[in-house]
C-alpha cells in the first residue's frame, strides 16, 4: 500500500541514491542555516526575567533612537534602489545586442562587484574625499571654491552603495534582456510599431517580471547597508541603519536575545517588502514568463 | 493610407558581415501575386536576404525596389511588408487578440476597423473562440496560425515568410502547407518564403531560388529547378545521387549523338549540347530513373552492350521501402550506383541496369 | 531623419554615462595604487615623493603573513568542501524530479537572496554558543551556508547539459555507478567544476558580512583586516592602509581576469530567468 502510493507521488525517481546524494547539502543547510534561524527566533523570544515575551521587540520599537534606524535604512535603500533600476533598464536595454567595447564596460562593471563595498568605500574616501581628485578637478576648472562634502555623510553612503548595487543590478538585467527572442522584437518592428512603441509596448512588458525582481533583490541587499554606513558615513547618526543597531547590540552590548530581536525585524522588513513586490507582480502579468527565451 | 499590392520587386544586395560576404550580388525579381521560395542549406544566406527585405538589417551594397520606389531606405515599420517568423515571435505577455490586433493599434485605426480586420483574419485561419488564450497556452500549430493571421491583419504588399514549418510535426507539416498554398491564391498574395526543405519549395511555389553560399544558382519553376538543374549544387540539393563524369569519345554523323566514355561505362546521349571530342562531361540520374532491365538469373546471360546505355553490375545494398527498394548497386571501376526500383533483388545478384537517356541530366559547367 | 537624430542623441548620453562611471570606478582604484606608493600626499595632484615603504610597513604592521595564511586557507576550504557538497546534490537537482523539489529549491536559493547581515548575526550567535565563532573553521563554515547553494546552482545546468542517454549506453555496456562516475560525469563536469570553484574563491576571498561576523582576533582574512584598518584610520598612516587594500585588489583582479576567461560578467550575478 504504502509502496503504491509513493510511487504515485513520484517518489520511484526519488531512489535511495538521490537521497544519499542530496543528504550533505541538505544536513548543512538545516544545521548552520535554519538551525541559526530558528535559534535566533528563540532568542528574541528570551525576554530578561520578569519582562513580557515580547520584551526585546518593545524595548527597540519604544526607543526612538533605536526605532529611527527603521526609517534611516529605508532612507538610503530606497532611493538607491530606484536610482539603480532607472539606470540598469535604459542601459541593458540599449545593449541588449552588444555594443563596441562591450567586453571593457562589463569587465569594469563587475569590478565593484567582485571587490565588494570595503573596497569601494576606502576608494571613494580617497577619490571623492576632500583632497582627493575630483574635488581638486572641480576646484582647479574654477567650478567650486570650497570642496564638496561627498564622504562621511548620507551621499557618501549612497555613492558607495550604487557603485556596488547599480553593476549587480544591470548585469542581472542585460543577462534578462539579451535571453529575450530578437525575433519578438523584429516583428513588432514590422507591423509597424517605432523604435519607441516597440520598447513601451513589447519590450518593457517582457522585461517586467526581471525588472520587479531584480528590485526586490537590490532593495533587500540595499537594506542591509552594513560595512559602506559605518565606513562612508555616520554611524553614529545620520546612515545609523538597522544592521549596524543589530551589530552593536550583539557585539558591543553582548546581549544575544535582543540583536536577535532587530535582525528578525529586519527579515521581517524585508519579507514583507518581497511579498508586496511578488504579489505586485503576479497581479500586472500574468502568462508573462512563458515562451520568452531564445527558440 | 493602404498600399497597394506590389506590382513588381526589384531585389539587387550585397551584404557583408565583417570580411565575410552572406550575400554576393543577390539579383531577384519578383512580380505581384508570385509565390517566389529562396532555397538552400543553413548558412546559404536565404535568411539574411529575407532580413534585409524586411529591413531588420542594412544593406552592405545594392538596393530594394518596390515598384520603383526605394524600399531598403525605409526603417522596417515603415514598408507594409509582413512576416511570420521560425519560432513565430508571437507578443507571450498579450492574448492572441491583441497579438493580432497589435499592428492595427500601433498605427492607430479606428477601433471598428480593428474589431472587423480581426474577426476577418481570425476567421481566416480558423481560430474564432481563442482571442482570450495567450500563445503559452496554444499548441504549435495554432501559435503558427496566429502568426500568419497577424501578419495578414494589416494587409501587406507583401509577405515573407522564414521557415515557418520547420517547427511543426510531419503531418502537421503537411496540412499547413495546404493551407499556406491555398491563402497565397485565395488572397492574392506576394510572397517571399525560406526553406531548406525541397519539397515544401517545389509543392509551394511558383518560382524557387536555389541559393548557395550566398549565390543565387538558379531561379526557375519548380519544374525547371528539378528537371534541369543549372550545376552541380542544384542538381545535388534537389535529390539527383549519381554522378559521372564522362568523356566524349565519338559525335555521330548528324553531329547530335555523342558517345560518352569512362571506365568502361558507355552512354549515347542526344542532348548534350554542342559535343566536342575529349570534353569532360558531368551527368547525372536521379534513382528512380534507372531500370532494373533483367531478372538476376538472366543476368549473367545477357549478352553485355546489345543494347546502348547499359551496363551490368552487382548488388551491394537493399534497402527495403515497402513499394520500392532503394538498391546500391556496383558497376564497373568499383563505381556505385543507387537505384530506386519495385524489383526484388538480393545482395550479390548480378543485374544489368539501364539508364533512360531522356532521363539523364547534362550538368553545366 | 528625426529618428536617427534622437536616436544618436540617446546613444550619446548612453556613453557619456558608462564613461562616467568607468572614470569613477578608475580613479577609484587608481587613487588607492598612488596613495600606497606616495610618501606623503595631501590636495596635490600627485604626490611629491613615491615609495614602497609602506608595504614593508603593512607587512610587518599588519601581520600579512598570518592574514594571508588565513584567507588562503578560508578559500581553499571552502572550495574544497563546497565543490564536495554540491556536486553530488547538483547532480540529483540536474537529473531527479520530485515531489516537493521547488521548495527545496527555494531552500537552496534563500542563503543566496537573503542579505548575509541578516542571517549572519543569528548564525554568530549560534557559533559563540557552541564555540566555533573566531576559528578558521568557523570563518569557513559560515561562507559553506551561501557558497553550497551557489555551487549547486552553478553545477546543475553543467549536468543537464550532458545527455542522459551517454549514462545509460554506460551502464548498458556494463559499467556500475562508481565507474560512470569516475569515467564519465567527472570528466564531463570538470569545467563546470572549475567555473563554480572560481567563482566560489573569489565569491569567499571577497567575503564581508558573513566573516566579519564570525571572524575573532586571530583568524581575520585578508578583507576584514583590511576593514579594521580603514576602520580605525587615525591609528596608521593611510598609506599604509592603502597598501593593504592594493595587495586585496591585486588578490581579487588576478582571479578576476582568470574567471573572465571561462565566464561572460553576465553569469557572474543572480540570473534573473532561471526561476
Amino acid at each position: 500500500m504504502l509502496r503504491s502510493y509513493y510511487f504515485r507521488l513520484g517518489f520511484k525517481n526519488l531512489d535511495r541514491m538521490a537521497l544519499f546524494l542530496l543528504l550533505p547539502s541538505l544536513l548543512f543547510l538545516i544545521i548552520f542555516f535554519l538551525y541559526p534561524f530558528f535559534y535566533g527566533l528563540i532568542l528574541s523570544f528570551t525576554p530578561e526575567k520578569g519582562k513580557p515575551i515580547y520584551d526585546n521587540f518593545y524595548v527597540f520599537l519604544t526607543d526612538d533612537w533605536q526605532r529611527s534606524t527603521i526609517w534611516k535604512t529605508i532612507r538610503l535603500a530606497i532611493p538607491i534602489t530606484i536610482l539603480a533600476i532607472l539606470w540598469s533598464v535604459p542601459l541593458a536595454y540599449t545593449m541588449r545586442r552588444g555594443i563596441r567595447f562591450e567586453r571593457v564596460v562589463t569587465t569594469f562593471l563587475i569590478l565593484p562587484v567582485s571587490l565588494g563595498t570595503v573596497l569601494i568605500a576606502e576608494g571613494v574616501l580617497g577619490f571623492l574625499g576632500g583632497n582627493g581628485w575630483f574635488n581638486q578637478f572641480l576646484i582647479n576648472i574654477g567650478l567650486i571654491e570650497e570642496p564638496l562634502r561627498l564622504t562621511y555623510n548620507y551621499i557618501g553612503v549612497v555613492i558607495g552603495l550604487f557603485l556596488k548595487n547599480f553593476p549587480f543590478c544591470f548585469l542581472m538585467l542585460l543577462g534578462y534582456v539579451s535571453g529575450i527572442n530578437p525575433e519578438i522584437e523584429n516583428s513588432a518592428r514590422i507591423l509597424g510599431a517605432s523604435p519607441r512603441q516597440v520598447f513601451w509596448r513589447v519590450m518593457l512588458p517582457l522585461m517586467a517580471p526581471g525588472i520587479t525582481i531584480a528590485f526586490a533583490l537590490v532593495f533587500v541587499l540595499d537594506f542591509a547597508v552594513f560595512p559602506t554606513a559605518i565606513l562612508l558615513g555616520q554611524p553614529a547618526d545620520a546612515t545609523r541603519t538597522i544592521a549596524i543597531a543589530a551589530y552593536q547590540m550583539a557585539f558591543e552590548h553582548y546581549d544575544m536575545p535582543k540583536a536577535s530581536a532587530i535582525a528578525m525585524i529586519m527579515a521581517v522588513i524585508q519579507i514583507i517588502f518581497l511579498a508586496i513586490i511578488l504579489a505586485f507582480r503576479k497581479r500586472l502579468y500574468r502568462g508573462t514568463s512563458l515562451g520568452i527565451a531564445k527558440g | 493610407m493602404q498600399k497597394e499590392a506590389i506590382g513588381t520587386l526589384d531585389i539587387q544586395i550585397t551584404k557583408r558581415f565583417g570580411k565575410k560576404t552572406v550575400l554576393d550580388n543577390f539579383t531577384l525579381t519578383v512580380e505581384g501575386k508570385e509565390f517566389v521560395t529562396l532555397l538552400g542549406p543553413s548558412g546559404c544566406g536565404k535568411t539574411t536576404a529575407l532580413n534585409c527585405l524586411a529591413g531588420l538589417i542594412d544593406l552592405s551594397e545594392g538596393r530594394i525596389l518596390a515598384d520603383g520606389e526605394r524600399l531598403d531606405t525605409l526603417p522596417p515599420e515603415k514598408r507594409g511588408i509582413g512576416m511570420v517568423f521560425q519560432n513565430y515571435a508571437l507578443f507571450p505577455h498579450m492574448p492572441v487578440l491583441k497579438n493580432i490586433s497589435f499592428g492595427l493599434e500601433v498605427q492607430k485605426r479606428p477601433m471598428d476597423e480593428i474589431k472587423s480586420r480581426v474577426e476577418e483574419v481570425l476567421s481566416l485561419v480558423r481560430l474564432q473562440g481563442f482571442e482570450e488564450r495567450f500563445p503559452g497556452q496554444l499548441s504549435g500549430g495554432q501559435q503558427q496560425r496566429v502568426a500568419i493571421a497577424r501578419a495578414l491583419a494589416l494587409r501587406p504588399r507583401l509577405l515573407l515568410l522564414d521557415e515557418p514549418l520547420s517547427n511543426l510535426d510531419a503531418k502537421l507539416r503537411q496540412d499547413m502547407r495546404a493551407e499556406l498554398k491555398n491563402l497565397h491564391s485565395e488572397l492574392g498574395l506576394t510572397l517571399v518564403y525560406v526553406t531548406h526543405d525541397q519539397t515544401e519549395a517545389l509543392s509551394l511555389s511558383d518560382r524557387v531560388a536555389v541559393i548557395n553560399e550566398g549565390v543565387i544558382q538558379q531561379i526557375g519553376t519548380p519544374m525547371e529547378i528539378f528537371e534541369s538543374p543549372a550545376n552541380l549544387f542544384v542538381a545535388d540539393f534537389m535529390g539527383c545521387q549519381n554522378f559521372f563524369t564522362l568523356k566524349v569519345k565519338e559525335i555521330e554523323s548528324d553531329g547530335k549523338i555523342a558517345v560518352l566514355e569512362q571506365d568502361g561505362l558507355e552512354l549515347r546521349l542526344s542532348n548534350i549540347p554542342q559535343p566536342k571530342i575529349g570534353d569532360d562531361i558531368t551527368l547525372t540520374i536521379r534513382p528512380d530513373d534507372i531500370q532494373v532491365v533483367d531478372a538476376p538469373s538472366l543476368a549473367s546471360q545477357a549478352p553485355v552492350g546489345e543494347r546502348d546505355n547499359t551496363t551490368p553490375g552487382v548488388v551491394s545494398v537493399v534497402q527495403y521501402l515497402g513499394k520500392e527498394n532503394d538498391i546500391d548497386v556496383v558497376i564497373q571501376n568499383d563505381m556505385k550506383i543507387r537505384v530506386r526500383s519495385p524489383v526484388k533483388v538480393e545482395r550479390g545478384d548480378k543485374i544489368i541496369l539501364y539508364f533512360d537517356p531522356e532521363r539523364i541530366i547534362f550538368i553545366p559547367r | 531623419m528625426k529618428v536617427v537624430t534622437r536616436k544618436s542623441l540617446w546613444l550619446l548620453a548612453f556613453y557619456m554615462f558608462v564613461f562616467g562611471f568607468i572614470i569613477l570606478m578608475f580613479g577609484i582604484i587608481s587613487h588607492v595604487a598612488v596613495s600606497s606608493l606616495a610618501k606623503v600626499w595631501f590636495a596635490t595632484p600627485l604626490p611629491p615623493g613615491f615609495t614602497t615603504k609602506w608595504y614593508v610597513f603593512a607587512y610587518k604592521e599588519f601581520q600579512l603573513p598570518h592574514v594571508m595564511y588565513v584567507t588562503v586557507a578560508v578559500a581553499a576550504g571552502v572550495v574544497f568542501i563546497g565543490l564536495l557538497i554540491s556536486f553530488p546534490a547538483a547532480y540529483v537537482f540536474a537529473r531527479k524530479d520530485f515531489p516537493g523539489k521547488n521548495y527545496l529549491m527555494i531552500l537552496y536559493l534563500l542563503p543566496i537572496l537573503v542579505p548575509q547581515m541578516t542571517y549572519g548575526i543569528p548564525l554568530a550567535t549560534a557559533f559563540s554558543k557552541f564555540r566555533i565563532a573566531g576559528s578558521i573553521l568557523g570563518i569557513i563554515l559560515a561562507n559553506l551556508v551561501p557558497m553550497i547553494p551557489f555551487g549547486i546552482f552553478i553545477l546543475t545546468p553543467f549536468f543537464e547539459q550532458i545527455d542522459i542517454s551517454i549514462e545509460s549506453s554506460a551502464r548498458i555496456l556494463g559499467a556500475g555507478r562508481l565507474r560512470i562516475f569516475q569515467k564519465i560525469l567527472l570528466p564531463l563536469c570538470i569545467p563546470g567544476m572549475l567555473v563554480a570553484g572560481l567563482l566560489m574563491l573569489i565569491q569567499t576571498v571577497a567575503n564581508f558580512e558573513l566573516s566579519f561576523l564570525v571572524a575573532g582576533t586571530e583568524s581575520q582574512t585578508l578583507l576584514i583586516n583590511l576593514y579594521y584598518a580603514i576602520f580605525a584610520a587615525g591609528m596608521r598612516p593611510i598609506y599604509a592602509v592603502d597598501a593593504m587594500a592594493v595587495i586585496y585588489m591585486l588578490l581579487v583582479m588576478s582571479l578576476l581576469l582568470i574567471i573572465l576567461r571561462f565566464v561572460p560578467p553576465t553569469q557572474m550575478v543572480f540570473r534573473l530567468d532561471r526561476r
